[in-house]
């Protein structure tokens, strides 16, 4: 059958489904019908499909929509309606300009080196870190590949040459309030990306998505964006870009970026000291990448060691990192 | 003002129901239908009183979505009716929701420009001429997509209910 190339002579057939023809136009269509099954079949088909779409449209439209699009039908003033936020305060479109933007005075006034870019488009590392957050944290059963019980597997296998080939210690975010899922080893344009889960509740998830800076000497700034309700800081640190999603308001997004910057450096820093306790490097060196962030000193040891309840020991550590 | 007010309230399930069946992930539609609302009220001085209100909902419905499709290209354009997510329980479905479902998907399986045209006709109800302008592509244009997404989701429902599957030549 090659009837679906398009011939313009079949607009009237359309058009007869669609009920677009005049009484005698219509009478015209029907006596080619009446001669050509192939095209009655195709007809019927297509009136077929009319009154399917129509059901389903009845059904989609059946259900009443929501408050927020209720008021944004009912007024032009009406507040941007409530996006996601676990906090419960109303966040409107301009206050998040504002808060961008005291975002962006207090990192430039108050951090050095932390170098705010206001609300840029999103690259395409922010798009698939969010194309990931979407997908998997709805997920129920299987939000993650390695849960959190296998901590020190999930550490070595992201780290490793088959996963991002880039060492990285598993960020602790326990003292904020998000517990870690687990993660897994994603493709991306510019190679394997791997993506870190926590949760607040299930239906309450942040994701980290971190890939190998592709080019160390282009070095993105912090940026801020949002989409469809989901906030996203993007950074780079060492040799690695990240970006942290969650349906948060930018303050939250920002202290757990920061704590979770202030781990690597920690870890960064600590690995860098020239010669570690021989004892210390091979109680926390257990499998990690020689050459890594070995010494992510006792906070993160005991955090991947002891199974025991969130260390917020390793936050305060995440937040005054040592230099 | 409240004359518009109300047509947009009017017009709501239809815009919801549309960019429900274009994008299916429904939470995704919502924020579209939000974006087209909050934006059809900051423009309403280009609204021409007299004109169809709906079809004009229409055309920045398409554009928020298109902007947005061109910001984010990673994702997923389309999620089949059956994915729920956590916050989202699914609702009772009715009797008849199986075919809706199949169709659902046939549809997330046409390419999204035959998909637009295929539900500003069928389930819409525009007029050709409509569909163009909401679209901004020529009649001629309408009129070949709406001729391929008529005849593939005909082949993709024919092949659902018939067995084996005719392969393409």
């Amino acid at each position: 059958m090659t009837d679906k190339a398009y011939t313009p002579s079949d607009d009237l057939l359309h058009a007869y489904v669609d009920g677009a023809l005049d009484a005698a136009q219509a009478r015209e269509v029907e006596a080619r019908l009446a001669q050509h099954p192939q095209d009655a079949a195709r007809v019927r088909a297509w009136q077929a499909q009319n009154a399917a779409l129509r059901g389903l449209g009845a059904a989609l439209g059946a259900e009443a929509p929501p408050e927020r699009l209720r008021r944004a039908a009912a007024a032009p003033a009406a507040p941007r309606g409530p996006r996601l936020d676990w906090r419960g305060t109303r966040v409107t479109r301009r206050g998040l300009l504002r808060a961008a933007a005291a975002v962006a005075l207090l990192l430039l006034g108050g951090l050095g080196g932390w170098a705010a870019r206001g609300l840029a488009p999103a690259p395409v590392f922010v798009a698939q870190a969010v194309a990931a957050h979407r997908l998997f944290t709805r997920q129920a059963l299987h939000p993650v590949e390695v849960r959190a019980g296998e901590r020190e597997h999930l550490q070595k296998w992201l780290s490793s040459p088959n996963g991002i080939g880039a060492a990285m210690q598993v960020p602790a975010l326990d003292g904020l309030g998000l517990a870690l899922v687990g993660g897994r080893l994603l493709a991306s344009e510019k190679g394997p990306a791997a993506l870190y889960m926590y949760e607040q509740t299930p239906t309450q998830r942040v994701t980290l998505y971190v890939s190998r800076l592709a080019d160390q000497r282009r070095r993105p700034g912090w940026t801020w964006s949002q989409e469809d309700g989901l906030r996203v800081c993007d950074w780079t640190q060492g040799n690695l870009r990240l970006a942290l999603v969650g349906a948060l308001d930018y303050e939250a997004l920002e202290k757990l970026a920061q704590a979770i910057d202030g781990q690597m450096r920690a870890a960064q820093s600590a690995a860098a000291l020239p010669p570690a306790p021989a004892s210390a490097a091979a109680a926390a060196g257990t499998g990690i990448a020689a050459g890594t962030a070995i010494a992510a000193g006792t906070a993160l040891a005991a955090g991947t060691a002891a199974p025991a309840p969130p260390s917020v020991s390793a936050v305060a550590l995440g937040l005054s990192p040592r230099r | 003002m409240d004359d518009l007010a109300w047509q947009m309230e009017q017009a709501l399930p239809r815009l919801r129901r549309y960019a429900r069946a274009l994008v299916g992930d429904p939470t995704r539609a919502d924020d579209i239908v939000q974006d087209c609302l909050e934006r059809a009220w900051s423009r309403r001085h280009l609204f021409r009183p007299g004109s169809d209100l709906r079809a004009w909902l229409f055309t920045i419905l398409h554009n928020v979505h298109a902007n947005a499709a061109r910001r984010y290209t990673t994702r997923p354009a389309h999620v089949p009716l059956t994915e729920t997510t956590p916050a989202e329980p699914v609702r009772p479905r009715q009797a008849d929701d199986l075919e809706l479902g199949d169709l659902h998907e046939a549809l997330g399986r046409l390419s999204e420009d035959q998909r637009q045209v295929l539900l500003l006709v069928g389930m819409e109800q525009l007029q050709y001429r409509e569909v163009a302008d909401v679209l901004g592509v020529p009649i001629g244009t309408v009129m070949s997509r709406l001729h391929r997404a008529r005849e593939h989701l005909r082949e993709e429902l024919a092949r659902e209910s018939e067995t084996p599957p005719r392969r393409p030549k």
